[in-house]
């Protein structure tokens, strides 16, 4: 029953981050232009290094998630991602500002879902997501086996 | 050591994937292909744009949030945000004259934003000579030494 569990939060986990990345890489002029909307003082060689890896990094990382190989690597990049997620999200919502997050868009799945695009909103996903990736890595440490 | 270089190659496969996906998607960061719109305004670059800016003949506009103009925008540029199109669009046609070429841009030549403001220029404000910024913000960011 828990390791039915922990499959499906790895599932849904992986596959969130798949979907992001594939999303992201069907677009990368817009993936860019997310970057740059979070108006930080980063340069614009770092910002396009960015808009390059990210994509890949997140399939990359949904993949070995889904299909459990390198299990430490890739929870200390779910986590490493996910905490960079969350601090980029949150600052834009502490400054107000009105963008869109650039993450997975849920408002192709239902429109109200628009709400969890705004920094605000993709703040609290995060956060949700975050707590999947600590209860998986909990959950494999504690069967011991490193995979869920 | 096995741990930390696998770790280490995670963001290298990505950057090394990643730089090949731009080199060859059709709007690609640096695409070999060259991109024909599809959305039927012209294209024009920043070189073409900047003297006849300066020199009053075209308008620039910029199609990002105002707040995203207040941090930067390319010199002798009005602000138009696409999101705020329905408030603004007739206090900005009693500044602007319709009768001239307008040059459009957001971040790059594939957002959206430009793109949106030039149709609802067109559609709802019967402007007529409409083009958009080849690199957008980017290109402009780029040209400074």
């Amino acid at each position: 029953m828990k390791r039915t569990f922990l499959i499906l939060l790895r599932v849904l986990l992986g596959g969130f981050f798949l979907a992001a990345g594939i999303q992201k890489l069907l677009s990368p002029q817009q993936v860019l232009s997310s970057v740059y909307s979070y108006q930080l003082p980063l340069p614009d060689g770092v910002a396009v290094i960015i808009a390059t890896a990210l994509p890949w990094m997140e399939i990359l990382v949904g993949a070995a998630l889904l299909t459990g190989v390198w299990s430490g690597v890739t929870f200390a990049w779910t986590f490493l991602l996910l905490t960079l997620f969350l601090g980029l999200t949150t600052q834009a919502w502490a400054r107000g500002l009105v963008i869109d997050c650039g993450c997975l868009d849920l408002a192709r799945i239902h429109p109200a879902l628009k709400v969890l695009s705004t920094p605000g909103g993709a703040s609290l996903r995060n956060l949700f997501l975050l707590g999947i990736a600590l209860m998986l890595w909990f959950g494999s440490r504690r069967s011991g086996s490193g995979r869920a | 050591m096995k741990k930390f270089f696998l770790f280490l190659a995670f963001p290298l496969v990505a950057l090394g994937c990643g730089s090949l996906w731009q080199w060859q998607h059709p709007s690609g960061l640096w695409s070999r292909h060259k991109i024909s719109p599809s959305d039927g305004f012209p294209r024009v670059t920043l070189s073409e744009t900047t003297p006849r800016v300066s020199a009053g003949e075209w308008l620039l506009i910029d199609a990002r949030s105002e707040e995203e103009y207040n941090v930067a925008h390319i010199p002798g540029a009005v602000s138009l945000p696409s999101s705020c199109f329905p408030e603004m669009i007739t206090f900005f046609l009693e500044d602007h004259p319709r009768d001239k070429t307008a040059v459009i841009y957001c971040d790059t030549t594939e957002c959206d934003r430009s793109v949106e403001l030039a149709r609802r220029l067109q559609a709802e404000a019967g402007w007529t000579d409409l083009r958009i910024l080849d690199g957008g913000m980017l290109a402009w960011k780029r040209s400074r030494p």
